[in-house]
């Protein structure tokens, strides 16, 4: 499993300024290389999560339901 | 499965609190509910024993370890109603808690979005003051993309 965070600011300076402000450690996707990274394909706005396979299948875009999903690891 | 211990010291006004509880879940790793069930077909007239191995929504196809050893792979609409439902609700479930986190070096070739990930210059991570480029170790099985923004 991993966590993967996608920037959407849309300026790259924005971005890192961010990202140094809060000592962000795990990796990121910016805005630019969205469609190259394949995940524009899964259309969400900041605050959305998508918990996805190996093959970039949706599992499930309800929080709720991914933290459910997840939980079965305790 | 591992998260770096940083993921969990992120401001929570920044990060929504349930991506940090969510992150948090990920460190906590169990025994998952059992794969091997008794599986029925669609006009109930047989049965059969295995262990779900794959799910794949896309191609409507379940993988099954069969008693014997080998891996089979059909249809879903093949197996019962009670079965169906059983893979729409417990089925990724069921393969994520069995999945130790990571499908490692060798992971198959239809992990799309980690090839996605692998190309040079697509993930970064805060290093001093500057993004720097980031490959990850190993390639998951599972990932939970999150996307925020500064404003």
């Amino acid at each position: 499993m991993a966590l993967v965070h996608v920037s959407c600011d849309e300026v790259e300076a924005d971005a890192l300024t961010w990202a140094r402000q809060e000592g962000f450690t795990w990796p990121t996707i910016l805005f630019s290389d969205l469609e190259r990274a394949g995940l524009a394909q899964y259309d969400a706005w900041p605050g959305e999560v998508r918990l996805v396979d190996s093959a970039g299948s949706v599992l499930t875009k309800d929080e709720g339901e991914a933290f459910a999903t997840i939980s079965l690891k305790n | 499965m591992t998260l770096p211990l940083s993921v969990f010291f992120v401001s929570p006004t920044l990060m929504n609190p349930k991506i940090l509880l969510f992150a948090a879940s990920l460190a906590l790793v169990g025994q998952g509910p059992l794969a091997a069930r008794t599986w029925t077909s669609a006009d109930g007239s047989q049965t059969f024993e295995g262990e779900l191995r794959d799910l794949s929504e896309t191609a409507k196809t379940v993988t099954v370890l069969m008693e014997g050893g080998k891996l089979r792979t059909f249809k879903i609409s093949l197996l019962s109603e009670e079965d169906r439902n059983f893979l729409k609700k417990e089925g990724h479930k069921i393969l994520l808690a069995a999945s130790d986190g990571e499908g490692g070096d060798n992971a198959p070739q239809g992990n799309k979005i980690g090839k996605n990930l692998a190309k040079e210059g697509v993930l970064f991570k805060i290093e001093g003051e500057n993004f720097v480029g980031h490959k990850l170790t190993k390639t998951p099985d599972y990932y939970i993309v999150y996307f925020s923004a500064s404003w």
